[in-house]
């Protein structure tokens, strides 16, 4: 460590990344309006953004607010490819890299001073290389702590720098919106600007039982530490997940069995395929159904044995969404499913069963047909590894018709969520 | 009720009984032991409902009768008792037995013998005996591969399969199977499948401790009740209801690779090199080419071990990875000088057997690791 309570934490964040790759790779697009997307706005350009065009928006309200705006279709591969590569510049110069999601990344370079200079000098000399080797604007945010470098990374957009003294940190703090704070959404929002609290200053001058009454206390305790800069997280480079888990939100659906299993083989087909490539397995199978009017009903069971294929987790998941749709008879019309894998253990080594042809065999992990889901589970996986996410699946998942968003940016967009711990 | 027996017998006996008492018994009288005089001496019973224990000891009977007396406490108080003669009398109007010992004289509240539950004793049934000596090495050889899941109850069984006079024993817990076949010397050309519980077959060595000559199996006609005796001692149990597996699938019956060793120095390699195989799997890696096997485990906290042991090796090389304690129960129970092992690639079921006999095979899951 170099100076202790120096602001050495930069939070690194690509700006509009998807669309600014769309431009890089199509220089006729470069300076205009531009959507990833076609039904649903997946991201969108700077240019875009100025007419009030953004993210989760109908196609055609986006074309009504910006006629010229131009739709592309997603280069996945090379979102993927880009990123990478902006993250390789960044690990040269710290080893101490927690990439968070495709396009943004925490870095500490305390310590790297008498290599690359003083935080700000190496948070300049990133920002150079990206822009020189990559070819895309880089946001990078500095400050003591993870919270405040992200917060100034926000502030620094688009294509800037900010760096959060420790002396300032109040300063600069006081007069943002409290949107800007980690774990704070529309309805907190909403409670909290209901109670005069606007601003982060607001926040950090409102008394602690207030905070309490209006957030709950947990809620409250660390909303409050934030406020003031209270972040104790440190980088961390390889941070494991203690949970890997996906959802799909309908806007109103009949629950029927078909409906069910496609949409939780769906689920399963990501979340399956994210535990084999973490090379991890999970005994607890944990499935949520909400209802209309935001009323939700969790289901979740444990096994004796950890799973990892995605046949069997859809099997699970299923008689899990079943149970709970049949204690509430009432309810027919579902929102939302989500399902997620906890409890997860590595999986080697597996001890391996006797096929015996007992009951409920075939699901412990060891057995014969566990064994084969496994095998046809890798070899899907590899042939997607190789050409691309829907060049083979299951029938029932790739023909269901789920939404209209690519499989190939969901698969981009879930990972941080997943490596994402509590938001504060 | 008036008798006079040894103390050191009746403790013996007392302890072995004792076994089938369940410590969670709701039955305040399953806590007790019914005491019966017989023509043979004194008869000791003990049950939890599921497995029954009796045994009968020498003794001078002067008087006729039965009583239950307190399971613990009685065993607990014999078993302090000097070598002298012991008299027992019971005072049916108090239901009080006094136990006279030496210097003792000690008095113990019993529960009327009529208030003990019928031993589950089938008095008519199929019929067959087999040598003791060779059904108490077919249980030892078994039991080690039974299950203890409750999840899955008929695997806490052995399969006792009759087919005449020619008897297979067969125990899996799923990762391992073992199976023994042995022969009757008599029955009456009965065709029967056993589930018999192996916590059951478990106390026959113990009951019939001191006992020679044959093992007498009555089956209930129902199929429910399996009972064991020799000599003066009987075993008794429920059977356990279901299918077994279709085992026989199960065991290879082709193989790639097979090695010969010395069972005691591999016994001995593998309980050295197990002690580095700590992980949840307890691995131990193999590997067989000519000429040779190499054992060896890593644990990463811990260290790693291995070690070289001469052997005969036919056909291919082969790297595979087993629970060392599976291999080690297998060779613990294995008589003959030599053992054989067969495999089938790093992933299909091993073997583990006698060589150049069928009589007894082991039949042991690999673990899947990276290689």
């Amino acid at each position: 460590m170099g100076e202790a309570g120096g602001a050495t934490i930069l939070h690194a964040d690509l700006d509009a990344f998807y669309a600014s790759v769309e431009q890089l790779l199509d220089p006729s697009l470069r300076g205009k309006p531009v959507v990833v997307g076609e039904g649903v706005v997946l991201a969108a350009s700077y240019d875009a953004k100025a007419f009030g065009v953004h993210a989760g928006m109908p196609g055609w309200r986006a074309r009504e607010l910006c006629p010229d705006v131009r739709f592309v279709g997603g280069h996945f591969r090379d979102y993927q490819r880009l990123g990478d590569q902006v993250i390789g510049v960044l690990r040269d110069f710290t080893p101490l890299v927690e990439r968070i999601s495709i396009d943004e990344a925490f870095l500490d370079v305390a310590g790297t001073e008498h290599l690359f200079g003083s935080p700000t000098e190496i948070a300049r000399a990133i920002r150079r290389r990206v822009r020189a080797e990559v070819g895309l604007a880089l946001s990078v945010g500095v400050a003591r702590t993870k919270h405040l470098a992200k917060i100034a990374s926000q502030a620094a957009k688009p294509d800037g720098l900010v760096v959060v003294e420790p002396e300032l940190e109040f300063d600069f703090l006081q007069p943002l919106s409290i949107d800007l704070i980690w774990g704070v959404g529309p309805a907190t929002h909403a409670r909290l600007a209901g109670a005069g609290i606007r601003t982060i200053g607001d926040l950090a001058a409102a008394p602690g039982p207030v905070l309490k009454r209006l957030v709950g206390q947990a809620a409250g305790h660390k909303l409050g530490a934030l406020a003031t800069n209270l972040d104790s997280r440190r980088v961390e480079t390889a941070r494991r997940a203690v949970s890997i888990g996906a959802q799909h939100a309908f806007g109103r659906r009949q629950a029927t069995a078909d409906m069910l299993r496609s949409t939780l083989g769906y689920l399963a087909d990501r979340v399956a395929g994210r535990l084999r490539s973490a090379g991890r397995a999970g005994r607890t199978i944990t499935v949520r159904v909400r209802f209309t009017g935001l009323r939700s009903v969790t289901r979740s069971v444990t096994l004796s044995v950890p799973i990892s294929t995605t046949l069997t987790l859809t099997e699970i998941a299923t008689e899990l969404a079943g149970s709970a749709l049949n204690d509430h008879p009432h309810e027919r019309e579902i929102t939302l499913l989500a399902m997620s894998v906890s409890q997860l253990v590595d999986e080697f080594p597996l001890q391996l069963e006797l096929s015996l042809g007992l009951d409920g065999d075939r699901r412990r992990s060891g057995s014969g047909a566990e064994s084969a889901r496994l095998a046809l589970d890798r070899a899907m996986d590899s042939i997607r590894a190789r050409f691309g996410r829907d060049s083979v699946g299951y029938a029932t998942v790739m023909f269901s018709e789920l939404g209209g968003v690519p499989e190939e940016f969901r698969e981009l967009a879930e990972h941080p969520l997943e490596s994402l711990k509590e938001p504060y | 009720m008036k008798l006079t027996c040894q103390p050191h017998v009746l403790s013996q006996a007392l302890q072995i009984v004792s076994r089938a008492i369940s410590t969670r018994t709701t039955l305040p009288i399953l806590n007790n032991i019914l005491l019966e005089t017989t023509s043979e001496g004194l008869s000791l019973t003990a049950t939890n409902l599921e497995i029954g224990i009796r045994k009968v000891i020498p003794a001078e009977v002067a008087d006729e009768g039965s009583t239950t007396a307190p399971a613990r406490l009685l065993t607990d108080f014999v078993a302090t008792l000097p070598e002298a003669p012991l008299e027992m009398e019971l005072d049916t109007s108090n239901q009080t037995l006094s136990v006279r010992c030496g210097r003792f004289d000690t008095h113990i509240k019993c529960i009327e013998a009529d208030e003990f539950p019928p031993g589950p004793r089938p008095d008519e049934g199929d019929r067959l005996a087999i040598p003791l000596e060779s059904l108490l090495g077919a249980i030892e050889q078994t039991q080690i591969a039974a299950s203890t899941d409750e999840a899955r109850p008929v695997l806490t069984g052995e399969l006792l399969q009759i087919a005449g006079p020619r008897l297979i024993l067969v125990a899996t817990d799923g990762h391992r199977l073992a199976e023994r076949r042995l022969t009757a010397v008599t029955s009456e050309e009965l065709e029967a499948s056993l589930i018999v519980p192996a916590r059951a077959l478990g106390e026959l060595p113990r009951a019939f401790r001191g006992e020679s000559g044959d093992v007498e199996v009555l089956v209930s006609k129902a199929r429910n009740q399996i009972f064991f005796r020799a000599g003066t001692s009987e075993v008794t149990s429920r059977l356990i209801d279901g299918n077994y597996p279709n085992y026989a699938q199960v065991i290879p019956s082709k193989s790639s690779t097979s090695v010969r060793l010395a069972t005691g120095d591999l016994m001995q390699t593998v309980k050295a090199v197990s002690l580095f195989a700590r992980d949840s799997a307890n691995v131990i890696r193999i590997r067989a080419q000519q000429g040779s096997v190499m054992l060896s485990a890593t644990t990463n906290e811990v260290g790693d071990s291995r070690a070289e042991l001469g052997a005969e090796v036919d056909g291919s090389e082969i790297q595979i990875a087993f629970n060392a304690r599976y291999v080690l129960d297998a060779l613990s129970v294995m008589e003959a000088e030599q053992v054989e092992f067969k495999f089938d690639g790093p992933l299909s079921p091993g073997l583990i057997k006698p060589p150049g006999s069928d009589d007894y095979l082991y039949v042991i899951m690999p673990v899947r690791v990276a290689m």
